[in-house]
């Protein structure tokens, strides 16, 4: 059984299943073989054939319905019903004498054949917009539009000569007369059903199909029984069985989502457009013909013309009023496409700026640490050669009191030494921050700016268990970054460094009493070449976290928000690694 | 011109050191003095203290350093050597990059001793200019 899930079903079934395939087969073959032999045969044995085909589509119908349509079964059923009605309406006429009416006066026959057109409309409507769906007021202004079109035709063949012919009796002139009003009716909801069809919902389409086979049955009936030449065999009988045929297979049909598809409301397919040119056109050329034959320009005709005018009118501005707003819409999206590719741009071209910038931070560092290497040990370490060179020179000579003061003097300078290369390796890396954790590095930090820095007090507080190694690393460095900052540009006596921390979210706060800076200058000094808020920034997002900047007169806090776990994606681990 | 002066009756180099680490001077100062016919004669922390060093004391050897504030060996050895050819500078450095050796000679330099050498070929290679 089809899966009934609405239509916000992705996925829309279309191959029917074994029981519909099967259902689907049965009508065709039903509908075939009945019009071949109703076609063929004649007299008692066509009528009979008739009946049997059209009560089998029926029951294929209902089968249908039964199994495969659980929702807007209620349009279905009407359909269904209406279809019945119809058909017992036949039978009827056809075996007058099971209620003893006269088939050729008005009588409950024409009752059950004419309830077949409201319960059908109805049945189609709900099949429409049975979900609450809206009904497309462009494509029922167009539906008018055809529907005119199309009560013009019936008027012009069915409706005038109806009224026109003499009359015996009133009730046979108002039964004559609703037969084709029906039609105006089957001929709007036709309509309103083409301008909302959607060629994809195949079920819709067979209904459609059914309907204006019904339809055109209808008329050519009317027009023939108006000069007497219908005779039961022929294309008319052909319309209403291809109505029962595409209604019965219809229901199972794959795919409930697909019957509530629908074309756009505003949108002027193929489809449209021909019920549209092929509406402007009737009423001029059924004038013409009129005119052509001698004939009076019809009253009514005249009318309807003027009307198909006017909404051909109205239709036009609508259509241009459409234009109008997608052209607008159109380069209002082409701005903000514009804009945004602007941004990424820029972007892009931050985060290169940025990415030269830690490329370049790494060299610089390198140099910093070779200049260092130079300048310190390397040149102590030549120093102590020297000495020891001097010992063995003294030693050689026997002068034992400076060789001891020698020695001594090495000793000294070799503990100098390691205590330097000791330094030297704290700024590379503080051991601190592996044995003691963030905070305690913190609080180095802070020790060393305070001991440069007199004026200042930076005060280090919080609790936070020990954090993922990336993590504590990029929060030291942003905060010796901040340390920078504060102590280059911030004018500020005090900082305050507050970390909090539990096993999710890690944040460390700087808090100055300086005076501040203009936060949404980042960008700009990033691209005048000061990446040091930028920088961080970059640090900590790598990580997953966020910074927050607040700014003022009286002082600048900065709040790095990471996830306490650390990155969590490889590929900005990856970027960690680089950048550190 | 002499080439140094008698000191107990032999020949004495007197040498300038030139080098940016205080510590280093001294060292070198201490180890070059207690070295029998070295004498250090003065020292600079630069190479534009150099110039004016040399040129005022006209040691018979120089031992300069590379990496300096304010100017570098190579061009206070170039800025001695124009004014005075006869200077006999010796390039005492941490770094031995070939281009650097390279371009120390062209310059006019006498010898070219890196510090990570035993502080006896410094004072061999010192020695071997006695001549």
């Amino acid at each position: 059984m089809t899966p009934d899930t609405g239509a916000v079903e992705p996925q829309p079934k279309t191959e029917p299943s074994l029981a519909q395939s099967a259902f689907i087969v049965t009508g065709l073959v039903l509908a075939s073989v009945g019009a071949a032999l109703f076609f063929a045969l004649d007299g008692r044995a066509a009528g009979t054939t008739w009946e049997v085909t059209i009560s089998g589509l029926l029951i294929v119908m209902l089968a249908g319905i039964l199994c495969f349509r659980r929702e807007h079964r209620l349009g279905w059923i009407a359909l269904w019903v209406g279809l019945l009605s119809a058909h017992v309406g036949g039978l009827l006429a056809a075996h007058p004498t099971i209620i003893g009416v006269d088939p050729t006066a008005p009588s409950v026959i024409d009752v059950l054949r004419l309830a077949n057109y409201p319960l059908g409309a109805f049945g189609v409507m709900v099949l429409l917009f049975g979900s609450g769906r809206k009904i497309g007021w462009r494509a029922s202004l167009d539906a008018v539009i055809a529907v005119t079109a199309g009560v013009m035709v019936i008027w012009l063949a069915v409706l005038e000569p109806l009224l026109a012919a003499p009359s015996t009796a009133w009730l046979d002139r108002v039964v004559g007369v609703m037969y084709p009003t029906m039609d105006m009716l089957l001929l709007g909801v036709l309509m309103v059903l083409l301008m909302h069809l959607e060629m994809r919902a195949v079920p819709l389409v067979l209904v459609a199909v059914a309907l204006a086979g019904n339809l055109a049955a209808d008329v050519a009936f009317g027009a023939q029984s108006l000069d007497g030449t219908y005779a039961p065999g022929g294309v008319v009988d052909g319309g209403w069985l291809l109505c029962f045929a595409a209604l019965a297979v219809a229901p199972s049909w794959p795919s409930v989502t697909d019957v509530r598809l629908v074309g756009d409301d505003g949108r002027l397919g193929g489809l449209r457009l021909s019920f549209l040119g092929g509406s402007a056109v009737v009423v001029p050329v059924m004038i013409t013909f009129s005119a052509a034959r001698g004939e009076r320009v019809d009253g009514v005709l005249a009318v309807g013309g003027l009307c198909l005018v006017s909404l051909a009118i109205v239709r036009m501005a609508v259509f241009n009023r459409d234009l109008n707003i997608s052209r607008h819409e159109m380069a209002k999206g082409a701005a903000a496409l514009s804009a945004a590719n602007d941004e990424i741009h820029a972007a892009h071209s931050d985060r290169r700026r940025l990415l030269d910038r830690v490329h370049r931070l790494i060299e610089q560092e390198r140099v910093h640490l070779a200049a260092e290497i130079h300048d310190r040990p390397l040149q102590n370490l030549a120093g102590v050669g020297y000495q020891l060179e001097r010992l063995r020179m003294t030693a050689s000579r026997g002068d034992l009191s400076t060789t001891t003061k020698l020695a001594d003097e090495i000793a000294d300078a070799l503990a100098t030494q390691l205590g330097e290369l000791r330094s030297l390796m704290t700024e590379i890396r503080p051991p601190v921050l592996d044995e003691q954790g963030l905070l305690g590095a913190l609080r180095d930090n802070a020790r060393e700016v305070m001991a440069a820095q007199p004026g200042l007090t930076v005060t280090v507080d919080g609790e936070c268990p020990r954090l993922d190694c990336d993590v504590e690393t990029v929060l030291y460095r942003v905060a010796q970054e901040a340390m920078q900052n504060v102590v280059r540009h911030a004018d500020a006596d005090e900082v305050f460094i507050e970390l909090v921390g539990d096993e999710d979210r890690s944040v460390l706060r700087i808090q100055d009493n300086g005076g501040g800076f203009e936060t949404d200058r980042v960008d700009e000094f990033v691209r005048s070449g000061h990446f040091g808020v930028a920088g961080m920034r970059e640090r900590v997002e790598l990580l997953g976290g966020i910074m927050r900047i607040t700014s003022s007169s009286s002082g600048t806090t900065l709040e790095f928000d990471v996830p306490t776990a650390g990155a969590v994606d490889e590929f900005a681990q990856i970027e960690l690694e680089t950048v550190r | 011109m002499s080439l140094g002066n008698t000191v107990t009756g032999t020949m004495t180099f007197r040498v300038v050191i030139v080098d940016d680490v205080e510590w280093v001077r001294e060292m070198l100062a201490d180890l070059l003095n207690d070295t029998p016919g070295v004498e250090v004669c003065g020292s600079a922390s630069d190479g534009v203290e150099a110039v004016s060093t040399i040129l005022r004391l006209r040691p018979d050897i120089v031992l300069m350093d590379l990496k300096m504030p304010r100017m570098d060996g190579i061009t206070a050895a170039a800025e001695v050597l124009a004014v005075w050819p006869e200077a006999k500078i010796v390039i005492n450095s941490a770094y031995g990059d070939t281009s650097l050796v390279e371009q120390a000679n062209d310059v006019g330099v006498v010898g070219y001793v890196t510090k990570d050498q035993r502080p006896s070929e410094l004072i061999e290679e010192l020695l071997s200019l006695q001549v």
